[in-house]
């Protein structure tokens, strides 16, 4: 069944509706509200990264970031009213992406314990192809 | 007038150009040129992908000519040290993989047959976004452009994977095809989006997700798997010539980089890319072997279905490429396990196909002897991938010749072989004209014939140990290397005959009516060549695969709807009458 | 009768006040039209997000095996141009969403005021960015370029050899090696490499050589790494060491001594932000090109969507951003 063939068909004056048009209007105040809180997450993150949480340094940052970007995709970019197909897009593109890191990750890890940090001697040259700091 | 009537008000036996179809549409070079019509681009597509062929087929013709001797029969040096004379060669098998792979198999079939047959098989008007179809006609054209270039200004010789180090280190022009592979890639990617977004919103009444036909199932799968996984490639490409430009370090061990990490960007798209090979050839198959069956599709939601899980799937087995390569232990065993469940729904299409044909009414046209040929030979290819996919079977035969035959068996075999039944079998709707089914024949014959030849040895002497991309070897393979150039030579004619078939179809070439083959899918209801505007109404849409209530009709020489016939026959039971001969 | 028959009185050009002129013919309402241009907006941003998604992976592969580069080189970096950049794009995002707001009804001046409100915006941050990039060139932490001497180190004098044999031998190996594409290993190229060996040839690797009693010895040919081009050397790690408490942190940061190959960390930075402010220029000219179309008068509450679509491609921009300030800026100091 085809949703388009019907409108017209049925409905020509639709198109001259004004505001209802073709696309859901988001409030002003929703607008204000939201890049309020992507502000205030922004300064969260600078504060948090002057706090040491050890090894969870990463996760903290990351978890910060991932709740500024949901903000920005589900109000800015209008997915919270959106056809449902397109989160799957979305979602779907993200899992790809977490499928390629992971496993290069993972094998990555399998020689990470063979990886030589700073005491690696005989790596370290003569400093003479370097320029010299400028002043 | 009787029940039964064609599909045109004009006269049956007039000549095509005379009825307005899309070719005389409008005249001139820029009508051409800055056309938005799908068919159009589609022919521009066809054109561009076989003058690549051909190109990429003369240097295959050259490898298989150098490889006639144990020391070279073109190349070749008195010092059986020095291996610079070598890199001519090397640089002939790239050049033959790169313009085979990104020139002809990527965008061959979506680009050319896709584009044409795509809005008219799904009742649209044109694809979504007509002028981004335009525009990536001209990305293919300026990344085949760059590719060119790459030759004039020191062709690469890397081998067409372009692994890193050798890649970032050589003085031969990788920037050059590098960049050219980018723009073809951004084509790829716009071709895609352009395909789902028509699949999704520009169906008619009627055709819901399972009343498809087939081939567009195939075509979206594919296109999915164009979006992406293309720009993982992007990227690689684009870090590869930051690489080489500025040497940031990044692949090369010696600046703290990693020769892995290149593999895995590479193969991430790579792996994924060669179903966007094969899956529109699977899509042609279920066409081609339904119509030339005169049943319907035997597991129709089997084979839909199995066209996502392959795209799926074909995401997660990229490592089987790097198993010996420094990839980990254990990542070799996930992706071992791994690559055996991508052969599952590849068994299935082939299991439905078969059964397709079982008990149904077979007529050995072109295109059918074309698809019989791909089950045969992508049946081989896929087989032996299983082989390579065992992780401690491939230590052995990695980067031998069994893994060249694998992969032509299936690219060449099941691919072009694909793409030359799509071709036989739409030729009739997009030219208007038929063409000699001896010399159609004949020319898949000596294809099929001239590839065993030239592959099946490679299988015994790769599992020998003959390396790939050797110029030389020692004198033990000759005799198979022998037999395989003697296949390549046959080949060669075969195809001179398939496109002097083709050729003289345009010439000389007896009017087609709109349904020669007796096909319900949608794309067989308007004339032979289409209009300019596919149709004037929007059709409605019954089951694609349903031939009960279409007759052949003599005078047309072509099939006809008869709707008088209420109950479906089945073809044990009614056959319709049968021509003598085309 | 057939399925389809001639064809009734023309439908096409019937559409005359139900085909507005901003429909194309292929589509039969304006909601089509609108459902797929967004449907292919966002495909087309998928493809952009796994187009990073390579830079992100190479980023996460070597901050696993080196978080002490990572740690170390980050402080090069100043925090507060990447806050200030971060917030500049949240607020161009805001910005261009409401000027898609504004397009959806109609209201063209405030529109195309917002929309150049964007516009600067991508222009401060390119601004920041000319800025963080001018202090790199000052320090000298740039990737190496075609004609770095660190990336093709100059052929320095060459080692007088022991006897003949080996000078033959290393000769032999260096033209194998040529030819094996290790430009680098290009060293003094004699004539000896093309004439006939007069003693059997002893097949050496990349690897090994051959010592003159005869016996293979394990020797990597690959060149040494460099410490790179970020122009730290230790002397002047001690005159200019990243001290946090200078760049604004906190004393608790504590400064371990230089690691080794902190270019990675650089090209990584530099690939990352690179990539990423070609993609703001992009969408700078997309937002110029839809505001000038606004102030011509070609959009209205049913036609709007090229703004809608160019808000989605600035949205992504803004969203790659927030991934990129915290791991490349506020990577802290976890070891």
């Amino acid at each position: 069944m085809n949703p388009y063939q019907t409108a017209s068909m049925n409905s020509p004056h639709d198109v001259h509706d004004a505001p209802h048009g073709v696309g859901h209007i988001v409030p002003l105040s929703l607008l204000l509200k939201v890049f309020g809180g992507l502000v205030f997450l922004t300064v969260l993150t600078v504060a948090a990264s002057l706090v040491n949480f050890g090894e969870f340094n990463l996760v903290v940052a990351l978890a910060i970031a991932v709740v500024k970007a949901s903000l920005v995709v589900l109000f800015f970019m209008h997915l919270r009213w959106d056809k449902p197909f397109i989160s799957i897009i979305f979602i779907g593109c993200l899992i790809f992406v977490g499928l390629f890191i992971s496993l290069a990750l993972l094998d990555s890890g399998q020689y990470r314990s063979s990886v030589i940090k700073q005491e690696a001697p005989g790596i370290k040259d003569h400093h003479t192809l370097l320029k010299a700091p400028p002043q | 007038m009787t029940t039964i009537t064609p599909d045109f008000a004009h006269s049956p036996r007039e000549p095509a150009l005379v009825r307005d179809n899309y070719l005389n549409h409008s005249r001139g070079f820029l009508s051409w040129a800055l056309t938005l019509d799908h068919k159009r681009i589609g022919i521009m597509y066809l054109c561009a992908v076989l003058t690549a062929f051909f190109v990429g087929g003369m240097f295959a013709e050259l490898v298989r000519t150098q490889l006639l001797m144990p020391n070279g029969a073109l190349f070749h040096s008195a010092d059986p040290n020095s291996s610079a004379v070598y890199k001519t060669y090397n640089q002939i098998f790239t050049l033959h993989g790169a313009i085979m792979i990104f020139l002809v198999l990527i965008p061959g079939i979506p680009g050319a047959l896709g584009n044409f047959v795509l809005p008219i098989m799904l009742g649209a008007k044109d694809v979504a976004f007509p002028r981004l179809n335009l525009f990536s006609f001209y990305l293919y054209v300026t990344g085949a452009l760059f590719a060119v270039l790459s030759i004039i200004f020191g062709a690469v010789d890397t081998g067409w994977t372009f692994y890193a180090p050798y890649s970032t280190n050589t003085e031969t022009a990788v920037s050059w095809m590098v960049f050219g592979v980018f723009i073809l890639g951004f084509s790829s990617i716009l071709t895609g989006m352009n395909f789902i977004v028509t699949i999704h919103k520009l169906r008619p009444p009627g055709m819901t997700w399972f009343r498809m036909p087939l081939f567009l199932w195939a075509v979206y799968a594919t296109s999915i798997i164009q979006v992406l996984a293309t720009p993982v490639l992007g990227i690689t490409l684009l870090l590869l010539m930051m690489e080489r430009l500025l040497h940031v370090g990044i692949f090369n061990s010696a600046y703290g980089g990693d020769p892995v990490l290149f593999q895995h960007f590479f193969w991430f798209y790579s792996h994924p890319a060669v179903y966007i090979m094969i899956l529109p050839a699977m899509g042609i198959m279920s066409e081609v072997i339904g119509t030339f069956s005169r049943k319907h599709v035997f597991g129709y939601r089997f084979v839909a279905l199995s066209s996502i899980a392959i795209a799926v799937i074909g995401f997660l087995v990229w490592g089987h490429h790097m198993f010996p390569n420094g990839q980990s232990t254990m990542l070799g065993t996930i992706f071992s396990f791994l690559t055996m469940t991508v052969a599952i729904p590849s068994a299935i299409k082939v299991w439905n196909w078969l059964a397709t044909m079982y008990r149904g009414s077979i007529e050995l046209a072109t295109p059918m002897c074309y698809a019989i040929s791909f089950m045969f030979l992508f049946t081989i290819g896929g087989l032996t991938g299983v082989f390579l996919g065992t992780l401690s079977v491939d230590v052995h035969l990695h980067d031998t010749y069994f893994v060249v035959a694998h992969f032509h068996y299936v690219m060449f075999g099941g691919t072009l072989i694909g793409f030359l039944a799509g071709i036989y079998y739409w030729w009739p709707k997009i030219t208007g004209k038929m063409y000699n089914e001896t010399l159609g024949k004949l020319g898949c014959l000596l294809i099929f014939i001239g590839f065993n030849t030239t592959f099946l040895p490679q299988f015994v002497m790769g599992s020998q140990g003959m390396p790939r991309r050797y110029a030389t070897y020692q004198a033990m393979y000759q005799p198979y290397h022998v037999m395989s150039t003697i296949g390549a030579y046959i080949q060669l004619v075969g195809f001179i005959i398939a496109a002097i078939t083709l050729l003289q179809s345009l010439l000389k070439g007896k009017t087609a009516p709109a349904n020669p083959w007796g096909s319900a899918t949608l794309e067989w209801s308007c004339t032979s060549p289409p209009p300019h505007d596919n149709f004037k109404t929007t059709p409605t849409v019954g089951d694609p695969y349903d031939h009960s209530n279409l007759v052949w009709d003599d005078k047309i020489e072509g099939y006809v709807r008869d709707n008088t016939l209420a109950e479906p026959y089945t073809t044990t039971t009614h056959i319709p009458k049968q021509p003598a001969g085309h | 009768m057939t399925t389809i028959t001639t064809e009734p009185a023309s439908h096409g050009d019937d559409h005359g006040h139900d085909h507005p002129k901003f429909l194309a013919h292929h589509f039969e309402t304006p909601q089509q039209q609108f459902d797929s241009g967004k449907l292919g907006i966002w495909l087309f941003l998928t493809t952009e997000i796994l187009l990073f998604s390579g830079l992100f992976c190479a980023y996460s592969v070597y901050r696993a095996n080196h978080p002490e580069i990572f740690a170390y080189a980050h402080l090069y970096l100043n925090k507060w141009y990447g806050a200030l950049n971060t917030i500049v794009l949240i607020f161009s995002s805001f910005t261009m969403a409401w000027g898609v707001r504004a397009s959806q009804l109609g209201q063209k001046k405030l529109c195309v005021g917002l929309l150049g409100i964007t516009f600067a915006c991508g222009i401060v941050f390119m601004c920041v960015k000319a800025v963080e990039y001018h202090d790199k060139w000052r320090e000298q932490i740039l990737p190496p370029g075609p004609h770095s001497d660190w990336y093709n180190p100059p052929k320095g004098p060459e080692e007088p050899k022991e006897n003949a044999l080996e000078a033959k031998i290393s000769a032999d190996e260096t033209a194998r090696n040529k030819v094996a594409g290790e430009a680098a290993l290009a060293g003094s190229s004699t004539p000896a490499a093309s004439s006939a060996p007069a003693a059997p040839i002893i097949f050496t690797g990349p690897t090994t050589r051959l010592a003159s009693d005869g016996v293979l010895v394990e020797q990597s040919a690959v060149p040494k790494a460099q410490i790179g081009p970020t122009g730290i050397d230790s002397t002047w790690n001690r005159e200019h060491a990243p001290n946090s408490a200078a760049l604004g942190g906190s004393s608790a940061e504590h400064v371990g001594p230089e690691p080794y190959n902190t270019h990675i960390f650089f090209s990584i930075y530099f690939l990352m932000t690179g990539l990423h402010g070609l993609h703001v220029l992009a969408g700078m000219s997309l937002i110029a090109w839809v505001m000038y179309r606004t102030h011509r008068g070609d959009f209205s509450p049913a036609y709007f969507s090229p703004v809608d679509f160019v808000g989605l491609y600035w949205h992504i921009v803004d969203l790659i951003w927030i991934f990129l300030f915290p791991l490349l800026y506020l990577i802290g100091n976890s070891q």
